[in-house]
């Protein structure tokens, strides 16, 4: 639990560190940037409310980020489908500028692109573990749901992206990746 | 139960036999360490953080950032309202000036661990056991280096990290302090003694050159620059590690 106002300055400073972690657990969530924006002020305004319920030595990016998924799953996610009656249409693939190398940017705007296209429960459990490093059974607390399901989620996703790992592994070979 | 690594592989594949497989996820729910040997197994790791690399963009979040926390609201009125609290890099001493049993006092209080003690702590756990078995293929370094350079924000080359002094690169690993990417590199000195190379995500720090300290018993040599922290510490060869760090620093900053 954080304590004063230098703990207080401190809170707010952590929330702007974990800003491009939250954002893109938010994309994950919501598939579209616009609702990830949404999703974040919301996210971080309720954590800053919060904030006296945060235990200190806790990993305040799991703490955030189940916050995150509560506030979409509760309330913005309901919202936007009786807006639009899609659940999980909107799909984000040109959000990567075209920048230094050709190559390695083609295949992560392609990766990026595959990642966006999956289903909105192996998205997030995709990058919670592989983007954001998390462990299944930290993704698994952070989604509120069994280590199985992260696993089967898992395994579902690594089927689709599977083919983004060989075409990897060839261009390293032929040395167009750093 | 101890599965042999080409087992997790064919799990991770999806080629595993259904029962071996369910028993595995039986056993991930109590066993930490089938997790993180099953966690360094996932290839598809690095190549997805490639794709989320420039995600999101930095004037955009910049932008966000702006929204959220430039306009004063009852949630955050409290933490912009000047004080006589001062941060430094948001995480380490402060200065407070009290009274104390009826005298003045000006003292630092920490008001969190020095982030260096931390990462001394977890260092010391390290021993040439721990390491003995670490037998990364240059694939596996590269690919380790390019997540952990997506997590950080700092491009990491397999060619800063060789020659450094008879150090061996074994292992790149993305751990975290207080919310913020910590990027452990850990080596091996020529005796097989374990020395790490550690990097912490800190915009707010401001540039230090390079000091030498004694941590935990350990020597060490830390530095900041360009909104990064810096630290190479193992073992009691102060020597070895300051000519480390300087090699380094000239490749890396």
């Amino acid at each position: 639990m954080y304590f004063g106002k230098k703990y207080q300055k401190r809170f707010q400073s952590d929330l702007i560190t974990l800003m491009p972690r939250l954002w893109r657990f938010a994309l994950s969530l919501a598939g579209q940037k616009d609702l990830a924006d949404d999703l974040v002020q919301a996210t971080c305004l309720r954590a800053l409310e919060r904030e006296s319920q945060f235990q200190a030595g806790s990993n305040f990016a799991a703490w955030t980020m189940t916050i995150c998924r509560s506030i979409w799953l509760n309330e913005m996610r309901s919202q936007h489908l009786r807006k639009t009656g899609q659940l999980d249409t909107a799909i984000e693939s040109n959000l990567i500028d075209p920048s230094p190398s050709p190559e390695t940017n083609i295949f992560a705007a392609e990766v990026f692109k595959q990642v966006m296209r999956l289903p909105e429960g192996q998205r997030s459990v995709v990058e919670l573990v592989f983007v954001e490093q998390f462990t299944y059974r930290e993704a698994a607390a952070i989604l509120g749901i069994p280590i199985g399901t992260v696993m089967s989620r898992l395994s579902a996703a690594r089927k689709t992206l599977a083919p983004l790992q060989q075409e990897q592994a060839s261009q390293m070979k032929k040395g167009e990746l750093a | 139960m101890t599965y042999p690594d080409e087992h997790l592989r064919s799990y991770l594949a999806g080629s595993l036999d259904p029962e071996t497989a369910q028993q595995i996820e039986a056993d991930l729910e109590n066993d930490p360490i089938l997790e993180q040997r099953l966690l360094a197994l996932e290839g598809l790791r690095p190549v997805v953080q490639q794709g989320f690399a420039e995600i999101p963009e930095t004037d955009h979040l910049k932008e966000l950032e702006h929204k959220i926390f430039a306009q004063p609201t009852a949630a955050n009125d409290h933490a912009s309202a000047p004080s006589f609290v001062r941060t430094w890099g948001g995480r380490a001493a402060t200065l407070v000036v009290g009274l104390a049993m009826g005298t003045s006092l000006i003292y630092w209080a920490d008001d969190t661990p020095d982030w260096r003690q931390e990462v001394a702590s977890y260092q010391a756990l390290y021993v040439k056991e721990t390491i003995a078995s670490l037998d990364r293929s240059e694939h596996e370094l590269k690919q380790e280096l390019v997540a952990a350079s997506t997590v950080v924000g700092q491009q990491l080359n397999l060619s800063d990290l060789n020659d450094l002094d008879g150090l061996k690169l074994l292992r790149t690993q993305v751990l975290g302090h207080e919310g913020a990417p910590l990027i452990q590199i850990v080596f091996a000195d020529p005796n097989g003694a374990p020395v790490a190379f550690c990097i912490l995500k800190d915009t707010d720090a401001a540039g230090t050159s390079m000091q030498s300290t004694s941590l935990k018993g350990m020597a060490s040599a830390d530095w900041t620059g360009n909104g990064y922290r810096y630290l190479v510490i193992g073992g009691q060869n102060q020597s070895r590690i300051d000519t480390v760090a300087k090699q380094i620093h000239s490749r890396v900053l």
